[in-house]
């Protein structure tokens, strides 16, 4: 399965998880999340995510000079992204479940209709 | 990894990404792309390398997880020109879905393609007898109506959709519409003018060069001319001179040495006097008329006393005169009384 194709999805709840303990930079955040396993995403949809986050109202963000350098756009989370990401945890884990559920080999197979239904 | 480098990359593409992005608001742009050289040379640092991908990609990655509509289909200089043809084409068809009367005229002209499959196949018929004669313009013998068929039911076919297995059969049929609907006019005014005048093609053939130039007489070519005297002897040598003093010339083109016209039961041939020296002298009647056979043989002093000439006996001598003048006729004798009146006697 094409996993970029999955990301695309929780792309924001886990960029919110990404930058709920620290505040983070545009590569800083994309480079948590490779840390964190998930090789394959991409920056731009990083940094494009942060940006509808922040317009969203989830984030704040200010500039920080960088000596030498240019300047860094970090990015924090304000009460509203917490509310998003429980929120979104929440539905995170009530799919996962029934994911999980669906793709058990042990299962019965009207299940799979009742919840697969496209 | 030199320091350089990577600047001058990073920046070029950055720039490129900023393109990428020119048909968003500028603010939104600054927004979406502020420390992206800063991310760009980390990541650079990161992953030890150069290559930074596409940066056309990386700015529609960018824009689809910002949550903002693709690229504008109108950005585009860089675009080629069959791209844009090709959108064009795209917003064309487009039309009929947004536009109820256009569905319902497109549905009308679709149930009328029967129609257009065979009058394909009636120009293409035309298309091919006009550039070989082996065909004639109306099928009217079993190979004529044989390539007929075969177009008709080519043409029918290949409208179904069926006959085409290849793709490039399809351009190629594409290509061939284009032909027929360029050649309409010509094969419809074509087919008109023999379906009106089915001699039409021929009329002009045998005697064309006469038709518009020397001598015509009601339209219709003056081959000779015979003069007689007052007393009903046929005259020879007659020079004659138009209104302005120009010979009057028999001969379609005077500067040939000999005409030669085609009549539906044989062949006349002529040639100019030799009485005018110094040009050939087509208007001095009657013209010799030599058989055609002899034409070829016929020096440039021509004897004329060689050939029989019907109604004319031998050509005599006249006078030249100057092109330019009017010649002035002379006036007729008058008959001297040849009588002396009956003496009275006493």
């Amino acid at each position: 399965m094409d996993s970029t194709q999955l990301l695309k999805g929780v792309l924001d709840v886990a960029v919110l998880a990404a930058i709920q303990d620290a505040d983070g930079y545009g590569y800083d955040v994309v480079r948590r999340l490779r840390s964190a396993g998930l090789e394959e995403i991409g920056d731009a949809s990083v940094y494009g995510t942060l940006r509808r986050l922040y317009n969203a109202g989830a984030l704040t963000s200010y500039v920080v000079p960088s000596d030498g350098g240019p300047h860094r756009k970090y990015y924090g989370i304000n009460s509203q992204g917490r509310a998003m990401l429980a929120a979104q945890r929440e539905s995170w884990a009530e799919f996962a479940t029934t994911m999980n559920g669906l793709l058990d080999t042990t299962n019965r197979p009207l299940a799979v209709r009742k919840i697969g239904e496209k | 990894m030199s320091t350089t480098t990577l600047s001058s990359e990073v920046a070029a593409f950055a720039s490129a990404v900023r393109a990428a992005l020119a048909d968003l608001p500028a603010d939104e742009v600054e927004d979406l792309t502020d420390g992206l050289e800063a991310d760009l040379t980390e990541r650079a640092e990161d992953t030890e390398s150069l290559d930074l991908g596409d940066p056309v990609a990386y700015a529609q990655e960018l824009r689809s997880a910002a949550g903002l509509a693709p690229a504008a289909r109108t950005t585009p200089r860089s675009e080629s020109l069959p791209e844009s043809w090709r959108e064009v084409l795209r917003d064309f068809r487009q039309l009929p879905k947004e536009h109820a009367v256009l569905r319902r005229l497109g549905a009308f002209f679709e149930s009328l393609r029967p129609l257009w499959w065979l009058f394909r196949a009636w120009a293409a018929y035309m298309i091919i007898a006009a550039l070989d004669g082996a065909l004639s313009a109306a099928p009217i013998n079993p190979f004529n109506v044989f390539v007929g068929t075969v177009l008709l039911i080519a043409s029918v076919q290949f409208g179904r959709g069926k006959w085409l297995p290849r793709r490039w059969m399809r351009y190629l049929l594409t290509a061939v519409n284009v032909v027929v609907i360029i050649t309409v006019p010509f094969a419809v005014a074509w087919g008109l003018s023999l379906a009106t005048n089915p001699s039409a093609s021929y009329a002009d053939s045998s005697t064309g060069d006469l038709s518009s130039t020397g001598l015509l007489m009601n339209g219709s070519p003056v081959w000779n001319v015979f003069a007689y005297d007052s007393n009903g002897q046929p005259l020879t040598g007659v020079q004659l001179f138009d209104q302005d003093g120009h010979p009057l010339s028999a001969a379609a083109d005077p500067s040939q040495e000999s005409a030669h016209y085609s009549t539906d039961t044989s062949d006349v041939c002529f040639v100019p006097s030799a009485a005018v020296p110094g040009r050939l002298a087509w208007n001095v009647f009657p013209l010799a008329q030599p058989p055609c056979a002899d034409i070829n043989a016929i020096t440039s002093e021509p004897n004329q006393s060689t050939f029989e000439v019907p109604a004319s006996p031998e050509a005599a001598t006249v006078a030249p005169l100057a092109a330019t003048s009017v010649p002035t006729p002379s006036p007729a004798p008058t008959p001297t009384p040849t009588q002396t009146p009956p003496a009275t006697t006493q």
